[in-house]
């Protein structure tokens, strides 16, 4: 992306470099799952294509009004394109066999395993017992258990769930650097 | 998971692939511009994961999942997390013990817990149990007349290979004792054993359940990650009762204290490899 462009891009999100720079990371995050869910194997690839074309438009003196909207327009019209070059791959992908699999698959489950237990001891308290107490397989309705653990907290269930989620998420990250520490090498 | 509210549905149409085009645009407008919702999105989907993990998703809605989430970068990731995340008892348990206590090691902090777990299942415990030894031990004891273990209690299976030797060396001793509380969904539970201090070998009879994988791996460590054993490509044993890991070793290969069984189950139908079941077991002094 060229700097200018760039340059450009950021003034779009704010006028403030910090928070344009926080912005730009925010969309980033969201576009690389919106390939993901449309069914890209490459998201962070095609999300920068979407960055550096609109950076493009800007550097060209086009005006955009909504750079969010904007963006998601071209991330659409970036993954047609993409699926149009993947079908042409289609064929020669399908000839690729299969991974078999592989010992160190035993492995990386063992680390995985650990490194679970590991990060989840890591977690405050109260985050452990939310997210055992959100996800974890109980008998009977899910659903009912979850509104009356909003009920107990006090808090909306959109609200729970997203609480719920953050720390999974906290724990899913911790979970992949610990894999990728102890199974390093193989 | 449910998709009871109006908005949670929307959210799983659009993950599915299910919603219109117009209204996915919408949504997606919507995400961008409010980060709230954008998160709740990914909330619902890692509930979806779930949904899907425990075979809860059937059909049409099971494929769009597979063909559209499951298929991505991070798609097994997110079941590995999922299968642990809502793994029934097992991150209560381990919860609980690091509830209890400050220390950074899981595996020291489930131990500190285990006793209260021992009484929480009580099935867990009276499943701990010392089914037999050796008909050398038997032998053995005839001689000595110092054992009072029961012959009833002698698994078939435990026969030693040995005949009478000169007075100076005795058969060979095998404790069996029954694995049958732990694994998967009740892990926590403690195995607690007590080997007869003649016992030369110790068989561990763990029962797999339904396990229906070509072979198993077992790893035995002490809950310092020293490795005691770890004996790969075991086949069980299938009866109409379910199937059945026998796993033997040195008596002395286990130190008294506390220890973690892990069992992995590869080959038959599965692509992939995975943990069946794991066990604590705990050697009484």
């Amino acid at each position: 992306m060229m700097q200018e462009g760039f340059d450009l891009l950021l003034a779009q999100f704010d006028t403030d470099r910090n928070l344009a720079g926080q912005k730009y990371e925010s969309f980033r995050r969201k576009l690389i799952k919106f390939f993901q869910w449309w069914g890209s194997q490459d998201p962070d690839e095609l999300a920068d294509e979407a960055f550096d074309r609109v950076a493009r438009k800007l550097a060209q003196g086009e005006p955009i009004r909504d750079p969010g909207a904007y963006l998601m327009g071209v991330a659409r019209l970036i993954f047609k394109e993409h699926v149009k070059s993947q079908i042409k791959l289609r064929a020669a992908v399908e000839q690729i066999p299969k991974n078999p699999v592989a010992d160190n698959d035993l492995v990386i489950a063992e680390a995985r395993e650990e490194c679970y237990a590991n990060c989840l001891s890591k977690l405050p308290v109260e985050s452990r017992d939310l997210v055992v107490r959100y996800y974890e397989l109980q008998d009977g309705d899910k659903a009912s258990s979850r509104d009356a653990l909003s009920v107990e907290m006090d808090i909306p269930i959109a609200l729970l769930r997203v609480r719920a989620f953050r720390i999974r998420k906290k724990l899913g990250d911790c979970l992949d650097d610990c894999v990728n520490n102890r199974t390093e090498g193989l | 998971m449910s998709p009871g509210r109006p908005a949670e549905k929307q959210m799983i149409a659009y993950l599915l692939g299910e919603l219109p085009e117009a209204e996915s645009l919408r949504l997606e407008q919507s995400c961008v511009h409010d980060d709230d919702f954008f998160e709740e999105l990914l909330a619902v989907e890692a509930e979806l994961t779930d949904t899907y993990v425990h075979g809860q998703l059937v059909g049409a809605a099971r494929e769009a999942f597979e063909k559209r989430l499951l298929n991505s970068r991070d798609g097994n990731k997110a079941i590995a997390l999922s299968k642990l995340i809502t793994r029934r008892g097992t991150s209560r348990s381990r919860a609980a013990a690091t509830t209890q206590r400050n220390e950074s090691s899981w595996w020291s902090l489930s131990w500190l817990e285990a006793p209260r777990q021992f009484l929480r299942f009580p099935l867990a415990a009276a499943a701990i149990l010392i089914i037999g030894i050796s008909l050398g031990l038997l032998y053995w004891k005839q001689q000595t007349s110092q054992l009072h273990i029961p012959a009833a209690q002698l698994p078939q299976s435990a026969t030693p290979a040995t005949t009478p030797t000169p007075s100076s060396q005795r058969p060979v001793v095998i404790a069996t004792f029954v694995i049958s509380a732990g694994g998967e969904r009740e892990a926590g539970s403690v195995n607690e054993i007590r080997v007869p201090p003649v016992a030369d070998r110790l068989r561990l009879q763990v029962d797999l359940g339904n396990s229906d994988y070509k072979r198993y791996r077992a790893v035995l460590r002490m809950i310092d990650s020293k490795e005691v054993k770890n004996l790969k490509d075991l086949q069980a044993s299938r009866s109409a009762s379910g199937v059945t890991l026998f796993i033997q070793l040195a008596a002395s290969d286990l130190p008294p204290g506390d220890s973690m069984l892990t069992v992995t189950g590869f080959g038959g139908q599965h692509v992939t490899d995975e943990i069946v079941g794991r066990y604590f077991v705990r050697r009484l002094r």
